[in-house]
């Protein structure tokens, strides 16, 4: 995206809410996906990921707010905005009775396709996702991996301007990861994704801004490297000690030298987030010795996007 | 067209799925074979066990004569048309023992004739009135109707017997004559109307099965947001099933007919009404599926609404009238509300009875108007739980 074209909103979230009893499972969402980005929704399992996705694709009724696909608000022009989406589910939606090609050309009739260019798409879509050869197998005699490819190849089959993708890695093989991974790259490049997960790898590699949400609030919003930046710049170091030493560690936190990036102590771990760790390193080292303090291992690593998240909501996202 | 990709994913589905389409397809056509097993092609024979005490006539010029004998040919000379004994009769010596087999059901009715049959009618038909009639005894269980049919017969035939032997001429002339379109309908040609809506009713399984999949496998979730409507997914979920019930009642009436069933009526009024009842149990599994959520519910919970269909439309015994209320003279009963009531009166009267498709107008537009309801009931339930969201 160049900086000088004002970005087009392509989904646009203003005020979502959506209960069930006293559950609370989106809570005044509002957010834009911009055209030609990739968006991602990251949060543990639970945290309304699903619901809004749901929301989005007109398949639940919000409690209040507003969606609008493309400038098409979803309800009142929900006709508009279904063959603008492209939804592929977190779970195995195929027709376990029915050929891989049978089911990729009614999919594209039913978004009014015609049918040469029903099969047209289905055909492209069995190539690029490496189904060709399995084209005329009924759906069930596919591996796992197989029918996870199946599964986003329906979602894309009538073009869709904006691609829905809950957990899209969720139960792939590693050679199928390579292959929709690189599908999905592919696909950035000419149409918005919008993808769930609580896989932060995956929604780092592959987003061009997060949305972190959890008990259904919006936590925060910004491009990976925004977000990780709010827990501080530079790396990240740990040093897992041996257990026992507990009180010599709290004096020795107490006595840190000025200048000296300020540790956090989990447990018998303890983190410390700067620019230039090597020289830290060192004068840890030092200190430690000093105070004869016994480690067990030492890690400097890149910040994740799971630090973000403990730093925002005080535990792990599977937790 | 969205309709025909529907049809043919219908189509495609149902007919791979085997083993349903094997249970639908197989299940009339095997209770075909079970009830001519159960009640052969022949008509009804009615057991009849005579005690005959009857000592005859020992005087001049009769002697010799038996009465009692004389009965007993009579009664099994009686014949359906087609030469069969009506009546099947037996002759015992004891009545105690005619009484312990009546009890046992090997017998339907046990007759007894007095010791003075011949005596008596002889007198009679010599200018002399006996003083008493001649007791002719009857033992059965009257709540049976195989028992009143073998009294009804029994006691035609008796009361005859002793008047033409009694040499007394009544003023009138009983004339038996058979109102249906065959001379004499066998119990086996009496179930075939309900084998054939029973056929339609196994319809429900393969129709809620077809929508319920969707669910239970969630692709109800692909076909919500793509740009089918749930009209046109019905309407493909229809044809598919009115060819499987066509199929089904074909095979039904074949294998019926293989064994010696001949219709009496129009087979196009057959497929008709068939068809129509097709679109009718199509509209009730809707709502069952509305109501159900996943394949495992459909077997188990969904044998409820079949048991209602095929106990409570009088294909598989015959019902009391339960009058619910009069409409214009017309007396609408608790099982008119199920479409198949109509359809297996339908099929009675055009395979038994001769009636083609005119003839079976009123019950068309029952099964045509219970459709509407149930389907328009279905659906909006289906759409409210299920489709609906915006």
């Amino acid at each position: 995206m160049t900086p000088e074209a004002a970005p087009t909103a392509m989904l646009e979230i203003e005020g979502l809410k959506k209960s069930y009893g006293k559950l609370t499972a989106v809570a005044d969402l509002s957010l834009t996906v911009n055209r030609g980005e990739v968006f991602g929704f990251l949060g543990p399992n639970g945290a309304g990921k699903t619901t809004t996705i749901h929301m989005v694709c007109g398949l639940l009724r919000p409690d209040s707010g507003t969606i609008r696909v493309a400038g098409h608000t979803i309800g009142s022009e929900y006709r508009l905005c279904k063959s603008r989406i492209g939804l592929c589910p977190q779970d195995l939606v195929i027709w376990e009775s029915l050929t891989c090609r049978e089911q990729l050309e009614m999919m594209g009739r039913l978004y009014d396709l015609n049918r040469r260019e029903a099969a047209r798409r289905g055909r492209m879509l069995l190539d690029v996702l490496g189904l060709s050869d399995r084209a005329d197998r009924l759906a069930k005699t596919l591996s796992g991996g197989m029918k996870r490819r199946l599964n986003l190849a329906l979602a894309v089959v009538h073009d869709p301007e904006i691609l829905i993708l809950d957990e899209p890695q969720a139960g792939l093989d590693p050679q199928s990861r390579i292959l929709v991974r690189e599908y999905i790259r592919d696909l950035a490049a000419r149409k918005t994704v919008v993808l769930t997960t609580h896989d932060m790898d995956e929604a780092d590699r592959m987003a061009d801004r997060i949305a972190i949400i959890d008990h259904g609030r919006l936590l925060a919003l910004d491009t990976p490297a925004g977000l990780k930046n709010r827990i501080g710049h530079g790396d990240i170091l740990e040093v897992e000690l041996l257990p026992g030493q507990h009180k010599k560690i709290t004096d020795l936190l107490r006595h840190l030298p000025e200048g000296f990036p300020s540790p956090v102590l989990e447990n018998d771990r303890l983190r410390v987030t700067g620019l230039q760790m090597g020289q830290a390193v060192t004068m840890l080292f030092e200190l430690l010795e000093n105070r004869r303090i016994g480690i067990q291992d030492l890690t400097i690593r890149k910040k994740t996007l799971e630090d973000v998240f403990i730093a925002l909501t005080g535990r792990r996202l599977r937790e | 067209m969205r309709f025909l990709s529907l049809l043919k994913k219908t189509m495609l589905e149902n007919f791979r799925d085997w083993k349903v389409l094997t249970l639908s397809l197989s299940f009339a056509p095997l209770f075909v074979f079970l009830m001519y097993f159960y009640f052969g092609d022949s008509l009804q024979t009615y057991g009849i066990l005579v005690i005959n005490h009857d000592q005859g006539v020992k005087n001049e010029p009769d002697i010799g004569f038996n009465a009692g004998e004389g009965l007993i040919a009579r009664l099994e000379a009686l014949r359906y048309p087609e030469g069969k004994p009506i009546l099947g009769v037996r002759r015992g010596e004891d009545r105690d023992e005619a009484l312990k087999q009546l009890r046992d059901g090997s017998a339907d009715l046990v007759v007894e004739i007095p010791v003075d049959f011949s005596r008596i009618l002889h007198d009679s038909k010599r200018g002399r009135p006996p003083r008493d009639a001649a007791k002719v005894r009857t033992w059965g269980n009257f709540t049976s109707l195989k028992t009143i049919l073998a009294a009804v017969w029994s006691d035609t035939i008796t009361y005859g017997y002793a008047l033409d032997q009694a040499g007394i001429r009544t003023p009138i002339d009983l004339q038996v004559h058979s109102a249906g379109a065959r001379d004499a309908s066998s119990d086996f040609d009496m179930v075939v109307p309900g084998l054939l809506g029973l056929s339609l009713m196994m319809l429900m399984f393969t129709a809620a099965a077809s929508i319920i999949k969707e669910k239970d496998k969630s692709t109800l979730v692909r076909l919500r947001i793509s740009n089918m409507t749930t009209g046109e997914w019905f309407a493909a979920v229809g044809v598919t099933q009115i060819v499987i019930g066509v199929l089904s009642l074909t095979l039904t009436y074949l294998s019926a007919a293989w064994l010696g069933f001949k219709s009496t009526g129009s087979l196009w009024a057959v497929l008709a009404v068939g068809v129509l009842t097709c679109l009718s149990i199509i509209a009730i599994s809707v709502g069952v599926a509305a109501v159900l959520r996943t394949a495992f519910d459909l077997w188990t919970i969904g044998c409820f609404p079949f048991f209602i269909l095929m106990f409570f439309s009088g294909g598989m015994f015959p019902l009391p009238r339960l009058t619910l209320f009069n409409l214009g003279g017309i007396s609408v009963m608790v099982n008119d509300f199920l479409p198949t009531t109509h359809t297996i009166r339908a099929f009675d009267k055009i395979l038994n009875r001769g009636a083609g498709t005119g003839d079976v107008m009123g019950e068309m537009a029952a099964i045509a108007l219970l459709t509407l309801i149930f389907y328009g009931a279905g659906t909006w339930l289906f759409n409210r739980r299920h489709m609906r969201a915006l």
